[in-house]
């Protein structure tokens, strides 16, 4: 019950920028959402003061809803940006990768480098990603590598962590 | 209900130490209560304030990334805060989103706009933010309930420790207040027992040292001058009293002597009028006579009948005038009784002969009973028979014609005389003062008999100075009278002696004088005569001399052997002759014995004429023998200076 509630509070926030939004399914929406409030958990290594860039890898399955919820918003004083990206980009801040994209790639170009990466495939932490997608009893919630987020040099804040399915993997891989 | 002022002291002095310490009590603890009550909800609102501003905090995460239960998870935390009823968080399109509730409350479909301080709760609303985005809202109510159980609590603890301090003050107050009330309650005590019984010797108790003491002992002082004083006043007043009393019984005394000195010169007034009436009636019935005897033409008979009249009036005359001096020797007390042993009963019939002719005139019976012969008395006999002779006389006189008197003598405890008549009787309103001189029944001038009155008072005196008593009894008026006289009787000797009376007129010794030299000295031709033939008929040889310078005169020729002067003369009176006389020598005539022959008959002329140098004193009228005998007296005491003079 209080899932669509949500959902609404996020149209009703990109509705008037996104005319189309119906036809983005409700998970991508949410997952537009909380790409966006990623931005405000997690700590950069570096005082930042550009446009933050959130940049979709390969096809887009936001549609306009995620350009509707950053556009004229500012995180930290900067303004939001969102890009589509059909490389690494070393401008990005965060990279979403979807299912479809050549994920190993674009871990590749962020590795070592202060981005957050994002994806939505459940082998995307042992590939070397910072935070995944999952469904869980049709919710979407993510998990977090807080080992690939120090190689990267990012920090998350704690209330972040508690929402997050922690993940440590990487001391092995090394 | 009474007014403070009017309270028992014991009362005030309890409300005077509970009412304060009281107040302070219930000011101070409410003010406390108060403070902590206030101070409680300060502390409640930061508290609560403070939560909802960090659990919002910990609440964006979850409200972002859609984490209900994680909402939760957070709000239970609030489980620790057992004040705080139900907390709600909001969406920001105003959903509810997560909950915490302690008790049946639920939260609302949309929070309140503001924080609500209110009486049961506290209702705080915050928004819930990250990084200066809104995110939601929280809500949360705490319950103020425990806060009103404080207050309950802590007023009902205070009201406790009230009355507890309050009965503590009240059981010390009750102890103490005795220090101070029971002085004064003692003290009113015994003002009030003072001031009912008006026993100033009460005291009141004086332990403390404290002002109560003071005015205690200043009460007590105040009480010992107020007995003093009233012993003062008591004494004072008593004394007053006794002054009054005293004053009064003068007065009285003043009042009655006053009136006595009255009633005794209206008796006098009376008396002169009587005594001048008494006077001129037998003078009128003298020189009547006498006129009618110079006129020669008379016979006889008639001559003979008025030589008797004026001899009977001259002698009425000379009794009244003896009664007076009767009177008035027995008034200065100069009054001498040659007592002897005499026969009372040849007295009672002298006295009886006398009067017996003025009885026979009036037609009178009278009786003379006489039981006892002789009866043997002491007394003056001369008196003795004026008294009987004065009561005899009386009744003749107050019984009217055909009445009856009668004479009594007895033995009875001694001798009692009793005179009775038929006659006028004594009102008893007059009866007690029927033997005071100068008083008659009648003292007016219209009065039916004559006399000076004083015939009884005369007797009275002379019975007393017999040491007998004289009473009158009268059954009123017209009831006739009864006097009686009671004198000690006395063994009876076998020599009676006669009463002596000069009434009769007695036998001239002409031998008496014999050879004896008189000097006769008066200014008053008639009355040097009378002296002259008088002493002349006893055998004296007398010369005359109508004045003093003559008869010093006379001295001067030849030394007599006796004087006999009158005082009252013109020029130099007798007692002039007298003064002179003795400043001679004897071989002079200084010595010679002196007779004062005179009108003054008073005792106080006696005392000045023998202060003057009188050897003797005769009254005018005089008896011839009298005189013949004190001329005899007093040449025989002088008898050989006289003859040796010669």
């Amino acid at each position: 019950m209080m899932r669509p509630l949500l959902v609404a509070t996020i149209f009703a926030s990109a509705s008037v920028v996104v005319p189309h939004a119906q036809e983005i399914s409700q998970e991508y929406q949410i997952k537009a959402a909380y790409l966006y409030n990623f931005l405000k958990y997690v700590d950069w290594p570096e005082p930042i003061n550009r446009t933050f860039m959130i940049c979709v890898a390969g096809q887009n399955p936001f549609g306009s809803v995620l350009d509707g919820l950053t556009s004229n918003e500012r995180v930290r004083g900067n303004p939001v940006k969102t890009e589509i990206i059909l490389g690494f980009e070393p401008g990005c801040d965060v990279i979403f990768t979807p299912r479809t994209s050549n994920i190993p790639a674009y871990l590749q170009g962020a590795a070592g480098k202060p981005i957050l990466t994002v994806g939505e495939t459940p082998r995307f932490i042992e590939q070397g990603g910072i935070v995944n997608f999952f469904l869980e009893n049709g919710k979407v919630r993510f998990e977090i590598n807080r080992n690939a987020a120090e190689r990267a040099g990012l920090r998350f804040s704690s209330r972040l962590l508690q929402l997050a399915k922690i993940v440590d993997p990487g001391a092995e891989e090394r | 209900m009474t007014p403070f002022r009017d309270l028992p002291i014991r009362r005030k002095l309890l409300l005077l130490t509970l009412a304060p310490t009281g107040a302070a009590l219930l000011l101070a603890s409410t003010g406390f209560l108060t403070w902590d009550i206030v101070e409680r909800r300060r502390e409640i609102r930061n508290d609560v304030e403070a939560e909802a501003l960090v659990l919002p905090e910990n609440l964006a995460a979850s409200i972002t990334f859609d984490r209900p239960e994680e909402i939760d998870t957070t709000l239970a935390v609030l489980k620790i805060r057992p004040h705080v009823r139900f907390a709600c968080v909001y969406g920001l399109t105003g959903t509810l989103v997560g909950s915490y509730r302690r008790g049946e409350e639920r939260c609302g479909p949309a929070p309140p706009s503001q924080n609500a301080f209110g009486w049961e709760t506290y209702e705080v609303v915050s928004d819930i933010k990250h990084e200066g985005d809104l995110v939601g809202r929280f809500y949360m109510s705490r319950d103020l309930r425990d806060v009103h159980r404080r207050l309950l609590v802590g007023s009902v603890t205070i009201l406790g420790l009230l009355l507890l301090a309050v009965g503590a003050a009240l059981a010390l107050a009750r102890r103490m207040q005795r220090s101070v009330s029971e002085p004064l309650l003692n003290l009113a005590d015994t003002a009030r027992r003072v001031s009912t019984t008006r026993d100033y010797s009460l005291r009141a108790a004086a332990p403390t040292r404290d002002e109560i003491g003071v005015v205690v002992r200043s009460f007590n002082e105040m009480l010992d001058q107020i007995a003093e004083r009233t012993a003062e006043l008591s004494k004072a007043n008593a004394e007053l009293q006794h002054e009054i009393e005293e004053r009064k019984r003068v007065e009285r005394d003043r009042v009655v002597a006053l009136e006595r000195e009255r009633d005794a010169n209206r008796l006098k007034d009376e008396f002169l009028a009587t005594l001048s009436h008494e006077l001129r009636t037998p003078m009128n019935a003298v020189l009547g006579w006498a006129r009618v005897l110079r006129s020669t033409a008379a016979d006889e008979p008639t001559r003979e009948r008025g030589l008797e009249s004026i001899e009977r009036n001259a002698r009425a005359q000379a009794r009244l005038i003896e009664d007076l001096l009767e009177i008035s020797r027995i008034v200065t007390g100069k009054l001498r009784l040659q007592v002897r042993e005499v026969d009372l009963a040849a007295i009672v019939d002298t006295a009886v002969d006398i009067v017996r002719p003025a009885a026979l005139a009036k037609r009178l019976r009278l009786d003379a009973d006489i039981d006892v012969r002789p009866a043997m008395t002491l007394g003056d006999p001369d008196r003795l028979q004026q008294v009987i002779w004065n009561l005899l006389s009386n009744a003749v006189k107050f019984t009217p014609p055909d009445g009856q008197v009668s004479v009594r003598l007895a033995r009875k405890n001694g001798l009692v005389l009793t005179v009775q008549d038929s006659g006028s009787g004594i009102e008893p309103k007059f009866l007690p003062h029927v033997f005071d001189a100068f008083r008659q029944a009648d003292g007016s001038a219209t009065r039916e008999h004559g006399g000076l009155g004083l015939g009884l008072a005369i007797a009275r005196q002379l019975v007393e100075a017999h040491g007998g008593t004289i009473e009158a009894r009268s059954a009123g008026k017209d009831r006739g009278a009864v006097f009686e006289v009671f004198l000690p009787s006395v063994i009876e000797s076998h020599q009676p002696v006669r009463a002596s009376t000069d009434a009769g007129g007695e036998a001239v010794d002409s031998s008496l004088l014999a050879g004896v030299d008189v000097l006769v000295v008066d200014d008053d031709e008639d009355a040097r005569l009378l002296l002259q033939m008088t002493l002349t008929g006893y055998g004296a040889v007398v010369t005359t001399a109508a004045s003093a310078r003559e008869a010093l005169a006379a001295i001067e020729r030849s030394v007599p052997h006796v004087v006999l002067s009158d005082i009252g003369m013109p020029h130099e009176d007798g007692y002039d002759l007298l003064r002179r006389l003795r400043a001679r020598s004897p071989e002079n005539g200084g010595a010679i014995p002196a007779i004062a022959v005179t009108a003054y008959a008073s005792a106080a002329d006696r005392s000045s004429t023998q202060a003057a140098g009188y050897q003797a004193h005769v009254a005018k009228p005089f008896e011839p023998g009298d005189v013949a005998r004190l001329v005899r007296r007093l040449v025989s005491s002088n008898n050989l200076q006289v003859t040796s003079h010669k």
